[in-house]
């Protein structure tokens, strides 16, 4: 065979086979999917609350994707580092991460983030929303949240109460049930959720606006509730009036999720979405979810994408009244 | 208490939760004995395998390779000045040195006997007294804390080598790193340059690795050999007395073992203080106390015995604050608590009220797991022999590609390999120009405790300086901080005095 002929063939079968590349290319997208395992960022560190929660939830997923899920711890800056790196990455579904609504819209909003909350993912499910209230010691003079507000009028720049970090949903909603009543009391950030619950056990402060931690001590009789901070009244304490009812506006809208990159194709993102629904409502997941104190969810890719965007401007409203920012400090878009 | 201990003993003496101990063990001694890699590493990568376990089989793996991983990191301390968690980062000072002497199983060994001693010790401490150590614990608030790490900076003096100056100015150095980050009380930006991996602060481990393993690696590059042996890093001599521990030289160290496993169990009781620091203050307080102290950082098996001590009594004891309490001292001892947690044991005082047998078995373990890693690490310590046959040409690269995979599998973080790069090539000129690099770690650690107990304690007495003074124990630390401060000033003069 000539130069020439040689030549021409394998140019043709190159072609041929380019466009059935191609071709196999475009139906790995969506009919196939997963086609091979999926790798998902666990944005906080290993044994906490996120870290076992988007594991079981993976768990359950598998069985319905039939592949096996890859979970790789990515921590740092709260929650961003991970969604950092989530944003530069290829949409074709196989790269997920978990994370927060405080990655989306609360630390953005407070100090520049290097990806755009809004425009740069994909959110696909919210999965568990975490509890939160105000406790106290158990032997505690006050036995109502009333009680507590009048002592703290009384006794301004008296009452200390600490939370596990500054410009949380938890101190944030002290700081706005505080402006509302017109009450000074001082905040002691600490490090993580127990050191704040203990600082309170040991009497160092007067109250502790907590995360879901403490539930579990609050039924053991280790603490007081006074208040919580969720949506409705918490089925664990049916007495407890929450911050809405109480006339503050405000509730803890913290939510677990599992985002993608920006521009993932509906197709995908709905079988995600099946998976993950299945997931939760398995025995596992309902029974890590009382374990660790979460509300076990399923809400959708658009239900939770309208929730993070209608969210964005009243949480830049929240910083920026209480005095913490200016202007949100990254742009959403 | 001793019909738990006797359930506890039926619970523990199952075939899997022994064959969890060993290999636990077994995993955490070579982790920890790679130079670069950690127990950090060996126990993070371990959990995610045991959430389908048994709960008593999964605690044992995760402790025993914790135990083990301490205990290993102290392997490749003394032999290749690489320290393989910030646990064993005082026992290089005169570990390494025997080592270059020849000395290097003479110091393993003596290593060995603390650790587990400590150990032990430390673990019938948390049997006896967890739940009601757990009260005084509580009352360590801020205040307390703060005046306990003014304390614990003042062991910067009794590591700083020859310049104390040159020791204050490597402390400052860590004081100032240890700022980098979001800020604990206003989560405030500071010297990150916005880089958002750097929010956390700098990554310990990285910087461990980084500081200590890569800057000898790098040390060692620089180095010609003159001399065929001169290529043979680890120095291994063969008379009998040089490879073991004769009953003389431990008699005379026990009393800094003794002393040693009460530091480091008094610091293991303290919330949220953490494994680094025990190993420094029980050096520091032997060469205090020592009648040699001009031996200390030359190659004194005491000064081995303070830190290994130190540095074992520590884990035992740190898990009261952990089940008591639910906080842990450091990553490791978060990533266990996970493990706790996943199995639907929250830490707490009803923990121990109704799980005791189950807590006590566990607490059998960790004797057992003593007793495992002694025997490990004497079968370990005869391949050790072996490594002073391979050439530095071999040795060190390979050394420097675990401090890579040590350094990114934390956090699974390029970024990381950099921060570790970066302080690789800081503490070689450290020790270039004749500064410590043990004040830097020290300060490093012991500064945002520090910093945000100091800050929280101003925050709860309204800014006044006078809660430091009208609470009890944190007079206490103050007082102690004072007298240490001038007893190093003291003896500083008088040895110039002499010269």
């Amino acid at each position: 065979m000539t130069f020439r002929k040689k030549g021409i063939m394998v140019l043709v079968s190159a072609f041929i086979l380019a466009v059935f590349g191609l071709f196999t290319g475009i139906n790995a997208l969506a009919a196939d999917y997963p086609a091979k395992s999926v790798t998902m960022y666990i944005p906080f560190a290993a044994g906490g609350s996120m870290d076992s929660s988007s594991r079981v939830l993976a768990a359950g997923a598998e069985k319905v994707l039939g592949q096996p899920f890859v979970m790789i711890n990515k921590t740092g800056g709260g929650g961003t580092v991970a969604l950092g790196v989530l944003a530069g990455e290829k949409p074709d579904g196989y790269i997920l991460s978990a994370g927060t609504s405080t990655g989306i819209f609360r630390i953005p909003v407070q100090r520049k983030v290097p990806y755009k909350p809004l425009a740069d993912f994909t959110h696909i499910f919210a999965y568990a929303a975490v509890s939160s209230g105000v406790v106290v010691k158990p032997d505690a003079p006050w036995q109502t949240w009333q009680e507590f507000v009048d002592y703290a009028k009384q006794n301004p720049a008296k009452v200390k109460y600490s939370t596990a970090g500054a410009g949380s949903p938890m101190h944030v909603a002290m700081e706005v049930a505080g402006a509302k009543e017109g009450i000074k009391w001082i905040h002691v950030p600490y490090k993580g959720s127990m050191p704040s619950l203990t600082a309170v056990m040991g009497g160092h402060v007067e109250a502790c606006s907590s995360g879901p931690k403490f539930v579990s001590m609050v039924q053991q009789g280790q603490l007081r509730v006074l208040a919580v901070h969720t949506k409705e009244r918490m089925v664990e304490f049916p007495d407890v009036p929450t911050f809405m009812e109480l006339g503050y506006n405000y509730l803890n809208d913290t939510f677990f999720s599992v985002h993608g990159p920006a521009g993932m194709d509906p197709a995908v993102v709905k079988k995600l979405e099946d998976a993950f629904a299945k997931s939760v409502d398995t025995a596992e997941f309902k029974d890590m979810a009382k374990k660790f104190a979460l509300q076990p969810l399923q809400i959708g890719s658009a239900e939770y994408t309208k929730i993070l965007e209608d969210g964005w401007p009243k949480q830049v409203k929240i910083f920026v009244d209480l005095g913490r920012v200016k202007e949100a400090a990254t742009q959403p878009r | 208490m001793l019909d738990n201990l006797i359930s506890g003993l039926g619970i523990i003496f199952h075939w899997e939760h022994i064959l969890a101990i060993v290999v636990g063990s077994s995993l955490g001694l070579v982790v920890g004995a790679i130079p670069g890699l950690t127990a950090t590493m060996a126990v993070a990568l371990i959990l995610p395998m045991t959430f389908d376990m048994d709960f008593v089989t999964s605690i044992m793996l995760l402790v025993g390779a914790y135990k083990g991983g301490i205990f290993g990191g102290s392997i490749t301390a003394i032999l290749l000045n690489t320290p393989g968690t910030p646990a064993s980062a005082a026992t290089v000072l005169d570990g390494y040195t025997l080592t270059k002497q020849g000395k290097g199983v003479k110091a393993l060994k003596m290593a060995k006997y603390s650790s587990t001693l400590a150990d032990f010790c430390s673990d019938l401490v948390l049997i006896a007294v967890a739940a009601p150590l757990a009260t005084v614990a509580l009352k360590f608030g801020p205040p307390e804390i703060a005046m306990l790490i003014a304390f614990s900076l003042t062991i910067v003096a009794g590591v700083a080598g020859k310049s104390i100056i040159k020791g204050l100015i490597a402390g400052t150095l860590g004081l100032l790193l240890a700022t980098v980050g979001l800020d604990p009380i206003m989560t405030t930006r500071r010297l990150s340059f916005n880089i958002v991996e750097l929010d956390s602060g700098i990554s310990l481990i990285p910087l461990l690795i980084g500081l200590f393993a890569l800057s000898e690696v790098l040390f060692q590059l620089g180095k010609k050999s003159e001399t065929y042996d001169d290529q043979f890093v680890i120095k291994h001599s063969t008379h009998p007395a040089d490879n073991r521990v004769s009953w003389i030289e431990f008699k005379r160290s026990l009393r800094t073992i003794i002393r040693g496993t009460a530091i480091g169990t008094g610091i293991g009781i303290i919330p949220g203080i953490g494994t680094g620091i025990a190993s420094f203050m029980s050096y520091a307080q032997a060469k205090r106390a020592s009648k040699t102290p001009e031996k200390f950082g030359r190659g004194s098996l005491e000064g081995i015995a303070a830190s290994e001590s130190g540095n074992s009594a520590v884990v035992g004891a740190t898990f009261i604050p952990l089940l008591t309490m639910g906080i842990p001292g450091d990553i490791i001892t978060a990533v266990i608590m996970g493990a706790f947690m996943i199995q639907g044991f929250i830490p707490g005082p009803l923990l121990f009220q109704d799980h005791s047998q189950i807590i006590y078995a566990i607490f059998i373990g960790f004797i057992i797991c003593d007793i495992v890693y002694f025997i490990i690490g004497t079968i370990a310590m005869k391949y050790a022999a072996y490594l002073s046959k391979v050439p530095r040409g071999v040795l060190f690269p390979i050394v420097l590609v675990f401090c890579v995979v040590g350094s990114y599998a934390i956090q699974h973080s390029l970024f990381d390999i950099g921060i570790m790069v970066f302080f690789g090539i800081v503490g070689f000129f450290m020790i270039k120009f004749g500064f410590a690099t043990a004040p830097l770690l020290i300060a490093f650690i012991l500064s945002p405790i520090g910093e945000a107990a100091l800050r929280q304690s101003l925050l709860m007495s309204g800014g006044s300086l006078m809660i430091f003074v009208t609470r009890p124990i944190a007079l206490g630390f103050l007082s102690l901080t004072l007298i240490s401060i001038f007893g190093i000033m003291r003896s500083h003069r008088k040895r110039q005095g002499v010269y």
